[in-house]
């Protein structure tokens, strides 16, 4: 079910999450898999596109550095992004791609 | 020479929970609601106000984070800009957190409306330790900044002054200019070229403004291209779609990530150039972002979340305690003098057993509800709720809901004392249609205002020990069969995806003891007003069908009969004589009294039975028997159809005039516990049913409202077939383990 709404593929970033993201090139794992707390560096975003432009519009784009609050491990969390934290659910968090 | 009166429209908007609402409630006098929690607010709502003779009309919209149309609330703001054109948008931006509020000004800048900033909560950024240079922003974006605490109303005189100034020099809309990037900038100049010469929405939209959104593919603005002109709109269209790809190719990323990246970049330069100072280190986390670690750990924070709710249920019930029994002992003093005032008769039948019992019985909880309300408003105000939809998402998730469905349930009673026609308002909020359905039909599950008194007096009466345990699992069960009910609803016939839930969370914020009090006092209000009004009325007809048809004249000859013989048989004369005489006198004047008792009481019992009512529910008697509910709770829960609220009050009614072996009058809970009829499990099985039967009539018509008839339909049948058989398996359980 969620695939699906994902599916289509808004074209933050490449599926195998090594591709070229922001201006500059990174490699990085999903969000989601992130153990630690502490600043990271968003690579990518896949997903629905209007999804990725409201994301983008919070604050959370490509290039963009960001602050884990609470460590995601496989659950939802929170991020400090440009001043305000946000809560991020955990499928959202497989989409995105942060620096390892 | 008279100068003509002045009329201005000013909008109020920004981000979600930025303090707009309680900017228009402070400058207009009016209570909208104020929450700590971001989409409070899902309507424009429009308020007046007279400034010297000027008349301002303010409109609160909906808070937003762009002006590009991903959703509903950006729709109806963006909508009313450039359809109604106000005079002045007054942008209310979080000073404490002036990076992400600037975002959306960016985009107000670009469509080019007359700004004036309103830089709200200076208070929280001091004790951040930030400061703003107001001056130096009002230079560097050539609009008006005027700080202001909209909580106190510092500075709103000021910000009124500005924004009339502009109101009175009517200048042109005039968007800015920024700049985003090589190959965007040449794209975007490119479609301006298109725009202008073919004067493409032009009477909407400036230009630039157009052809940015045509970049960030904003579907509405795509539909009225295609509307306007085909030919343009496919050329435009075309021009995009290259760019895109040829994006997507070597960066990997769709315009509107480098949009919001640029829009970004010129904030943190404007910002750079000394508007902004921070006394403490930058990335130090705030206090907020502290009690986050511990209030949403995955351990700590549902154990927090329990705690609390265990404690304001305690606190509730042990503070409102006294105040209720006020309430009652009052409304039964009214009831007795009012009773002694009249004569017998229907007007006096109606006074005290229709109106004052009715309305009484429902007032008579005000203490209770208000002792609820304000700890509800703590939680709000504190932003406590916030981190509650966070830490729910996730349950959520798995039943098929969404986390914006957890505000709706708690204000339709989540966490005991809402009201389901919020609740189903509040669903707004939710975009995807299936999961908006599914939060829709469940809410009324949960337990409102109306069921409270209910809850409390069943709860008080036969588990007066362990009240606010009882009260957290009634609380729980409700979640639970709202959420199996979700689910059932997800995999039948609203099976869809689910959406992703992305929210800002608000900072903690002492509440104020003066907003504490008037969302305290506005939902208590609300409740006295519905007693007053639409209870007073189904009270009324309740009293009218448990009164009409009275008794065959026959019978009601064959009591009076009775009476006049017990008067032949005790004569009331006494002689003045001492001794054992006038000893057995007095016995026999007893005797006597209680005979006529008796006789009275029989014939009420009579009477209800014959009543319309009273038929009603003898005839639905040997269904309802499968759940324990003799046939005077039928009639109470038939009243509870119209309104829950009446439940307590028709249940008082019918036990007094029915209850045949009293010995003398007794309060509504000693009676129960007294009656044949009632013990725990007839009580948690009446609970049962209570919570979960057909919504309220206002709630029926509010759910039609908000989808369709049909699915109001739905909702009352579905929901009280199954609160049956649901009472059917708790009372059949509960008998054969005897827990009776
Ligand atoms: N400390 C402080 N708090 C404020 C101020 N203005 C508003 N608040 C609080 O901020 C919270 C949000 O206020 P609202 O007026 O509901 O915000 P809104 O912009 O209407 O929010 P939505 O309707 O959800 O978009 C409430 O808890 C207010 O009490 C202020 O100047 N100072
Ligand atoms: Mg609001």
């Amino acid at each position: 079910m969620v695939k699906k709404w994902f599916g289509q593929g808004c074209g933050f970033g490449r599926k195998n999450h090594n591709g070229r993201c922001g201006l500059k090139a990174c490699s990085g794992v999903p969000l989601s898999a992130k153990r630690t707390c502490g600043r990271t560096k968003v690579c990518s975003i896949t997903g629905d596109r209007k999804h990725c432009a409201r994301l983008a519009a919070m604050g959370l784009y490509p290039g963009n550095e960001i602050e884990l609050v609470s460590a995601p491990d496989g659950e939802n969390c929170l991020v400090r992004v440009h001043g305000g934290t946000i809560s991020i659910d955990r499928d959202t968090l497989d989409h995105i791609v942060v620096t390892d | 020479m008279t100068n003509p009166i002045q009329s201005y429209t000013f909008a109020l908007a920004g981000n979600p929970n930025a303090g707009k609402t309680t900017l228009f409630n402070h400058l207009t006098g009016a209570r909208q609601h104020v929450g700590n929690y971001p989409g409070i607010t899902v309507d424009r709502k429009e308020g007046y106000l007279n400034d010297n003779g000027r008349k301002i009309t303010i409109v609160d919209l909906p808070g937003t984070y762009s002006l590009t149309a991903y959703s509903a609330e950006e729709l109806v703001a963006r909508d009313f800009l450039v359809n109604e054109k106000p005079e002045v948008v007054i942008n209310i931006v979080d000073a404490s957190n002036l990076e992400r509020n600037l975002y959306l000004t960016t985009q107000f800048l670009e469509l080019g409306v007359p700004l004036v900033i309103a830089l709200n909560m200076v208070d929280v950024a001091k004790t951040r330790g930030i400061t703003v240079q107001a001056e130096k922003l009002e230079e560097i974006l050539g609009v008006p900044v005027v700080p202001i605490v909209a909580r106190s109303g510092l500075g709103t005189r000021a910000l009124l002054d500005a924004a009339c100034r502009i109101a009175a020099e009517g200048n042109a809309w005039q968007p800015l200019d920024i700049s985003y990037g090589d190959d965007l900038d040449a794209t975007i100049l490119r479609l301006v070229e298109v725009i202008t010469t073919s004067r493409f929405l032009t009477a909407r939209y400036p230009a630039r403004f157009t052809a940015i959104k045509y970049l960030e593919n904003d579907e509405q603005i795509l539909d009225r291209g295609r509307d306007e002109s085909p030919a343009i709109a496919a050329e435009l269209e075309a021009d995009v779609a290259r760019v895109s790809q040829h994006l997507q190719k070597t960066l990997n990323v769709f315009p509107e990530a480098i949009i919001a990246d640029h829009r970004y970049g010129y904030l943190k330069a404007v910002l750079r150039d000394g508007v902004i100072t921070h006394a403490f280190d930058v990335d130090r986390l705030y206090t907020s972002d502290k009690i986050d670690k511990v209030v949403t750990n995955r351990l700590l924070g549902p154990l927090i979340m329990i705690g609390i709710l265990l404690g304001l249920y305690q606190f509730t019930f042990s503070w409102s305690e006294i105040p209720v029994v006020w309430m009652e002992s009052f409304f039964g003093w009214l009831g007795a003098t009012v009773e002694n005032l009249l004569a017998e008769g229907p007007l006096r039948s109606l006074l005290v057993s229709g109106i004052i019992d009715g309305v009484g019985g429902v007032l008579g909880f005000v203490p209770l509800i208000l002792f609820m309300f304000f700890g509800i408003a703590v939680l709000e105000d504190s932003g406590y709720l916030a981190r509650v939809a966070y830490m729910m998402d996730r349950v959520f998730r798995s039943f098929g809901l969404h986390g914006s469905s957890v505000m709706p349930f708690i204000v339709s009673g989540g966490i005991a004392g809402g009201c389901a026609v919020p609740g189903v308002m509040a669903t707004r909020t939710l975009r995807s249609p299936k999961e908006r359905m599914a939060t829709l039909l469940t809410v009324p599950f949960m337990n409102c205002g109306a069921k409270l008194p209910v809850l409390a007096l069943l709860i008080g009466a036969f588990f007066a020990d362990h009240r606010a345990l009882m009260m957290f699992l009634f609380t729980m069960l409700a979640w639970l069969v709202a959420l199996c009910a979700a689910k059932f609803l997800r995999l039948t016939v609203l099976r869809g995806e689910s959406t992703p839930f992305v929210m800002e969370l608000p900072p903690y914020r002492f509440p104020t003891l003066r907003g504490l009090l008037i969302h305290t006092w506005e939902r208590t209000w609300q409740y006295i007003k519905k007693a007053g009004t639409v209870i007073l009325a189904i009270s009324i007809l309740l009293w009218a069908m448990m009164t009409y048809p009275g008794l065959p004249d026959a019978e009601q000859q064959n009591y009076t009969e009775q009476r006049q013989q017990v008067m032949a048989a005790y004569p009331e004369t006494m002689d003045e004589q001492g001794g054992v005489e006038a000893k057995h006198q007095v016995d026999a004047v007893d005797e006597r009294a209680a005979l006529l008792a008796a006789i009275d009481r029989e014939e009420s019992a009579a009477a209800l039975r014959h009543s319309a009512a009273g038929r009603i529910g003898l005839a639905l008697e040997s269904l309802s028997r499968l759940a324990g509910f003799d046939w005077r709770t039928n009639i109470a829960l038939i009243g509870g159809f119209a309104a829950k609220e009446v439940i307590v009050s028709t249940l008082g009614t019918a036990y007094s005039m029915g209850d045949v072996d009293a010995e003398e009058s007794a309060s509504l809970s000693k009676r129960l516990q007294r009656s044949d009829d009632w013990n725990r499990v007839v009580a948690v099985a009446a609970l049962v049913f209570i919570m979960f039967y057909a919504p309220c009539f206002v709630t029926v018509a509010c759910i039609a409202k908000e989808s369709s008839w049909r699915w109001a339909a739905f909702s009352m049948t579905f929901n009280t077939i199954f609160a049956f058989g649901l009472a059917v398996l708790v009372y059949q359980v509960g008998t054969i383990l005897g827990l009776g």
